[in-house]
């Protein structure tokens, strides 16, 4: 065990040196021209033993991004039912972004497009659609981003 | 010319008026300028609201939905506008300005996720903070009394051993 370890930690070298010999031992009639290459890739390779520096790093983390940003959706205020998904059942107003989790352009255009659709004729205007009302939750209003502010 | 999208609520009409009555909206819309590209049908829904017919004082709860995608200038469109809302056989009507270019933007809800402390927003803040005499005065004498709370020796000896 301890014989392995000790191996492992020496590998890069050891295993270079192990290859130079074999080579040298089947190839006798050059065996000097050999080596000699093979030393001087030895002292290329220590220049490039050197750390490397990257630009970047390679471990990041990718950005997250909203629900709209993330699935590429459109809002249009014909679409009312996507729309509602984002209005209270209680109270039938716009959730604010720290419940909604969208990124500030998304949740502008939000309640813009909410403010046109109702106008327009599609969206009821102080309550949810009741036709609505059991969609699918896109996000829980009970575990906000932030805490609410109660203001 | 912009493109706007005209929607067109009817009240519960035969087919006959049905198409009278599109056929008068789309005539208004070319009278004043427009070029209609499109008519489509949203089909018979329920409306989100009740609406009132005019002249006869029916209430609609569901009814036909039209929509005409008509280019024309602003000025005109208000004009179309408020002919198509007199209109005895419309209950509701909108026009909606669609825009021709996309705003390029970010996603910055990674930003908004940070702890406050390295939030930008948060930063550019606090470079434009300036405390007044008081308010640093007030920070003084809150850190010096906590301070002061931390009991430098015990009151009494502790027994010894």
């Amino acid at each position: 065990m301890l014989r392995q370890l000790s191996r492992f930690s020496l590998t890069p070298f050891l295993h270079r040196t192990v290859v130079a010999s074999s080579r040298a031992c089947s190839s006798t009639s050059s065996g000097s021209s050999v080596v000699e290459e093979q030393h001087k890739a030895s002292s290329k390779c220590s220049d490039d033993d050197e750390p490397i520096e990257l630009s970047r790093n390679p471990y990041e983390k990718e950005r997250r991004k909203c629900l709209l940003c993330k699935t590429g959706i459109e809002l249009d205020y014909k679409n009312a039912r996507l729309l509602q998904q984002f209005v209270s059942t209680f109270s039938g107003r716009v959730y604010d972004r720290h419940i909604t989790g969208l990124c500030d352009h998304q949740q502008n255009k939000l309640v813009e497009t909410i403010a046109i659709s109702r106008k327009a004729g599609y969206m009821p205007i102080f309550v949810k659609d009741p036709k609505y009302v059991r969609d699918p939750k896109l996000f829980d209003p009970l575990r906000p981003l932030r805490p609410h502010s109660f203001a | 010319m912009p493109l706007f999208e005209f929607t067109v609520i009817t009240k519960s009409l035969s087919k006959a008026d049905l198409i009278k009555t599109l056929t008068r909206a789309g005539n208004v819309l070319l009278e004043k300028g427009a070029v209609i590209e499109k008519v489509e049908s949203l089909g018979h829904r329920d409306l989100p609201y009740k609406k009132i017919a005019k002249q006869t004082g029916d209430s609609v709860y569901a009814s036909n939905y039209f929509l005409f995608h008509a280019h024309m200038s602003s000025p005109a469109r208000l004009e179309a506008k408020t002919i198509l809302r007199n209109d005895l056989d419309t209950v509701h009507v909108e026009a909606v300005l669609t825009p021709t270019e996309k705003p390029e933007f970010e996603c910055n809800l990674e930003e908004i996720l940070k702890p406050p402390a390295e939030r930008e927003s948060v930063q550019k803040l606090r470079e434009k903070q300036r405390l007044c005499h008081f308010t640093r005065q007030l920070i003084y004498k809150k850190t010096e009394k906590e301070w002061k709370a931390i009991p430098k020796s015990y009151p009494i000896a502790p027994p010894r051993d």
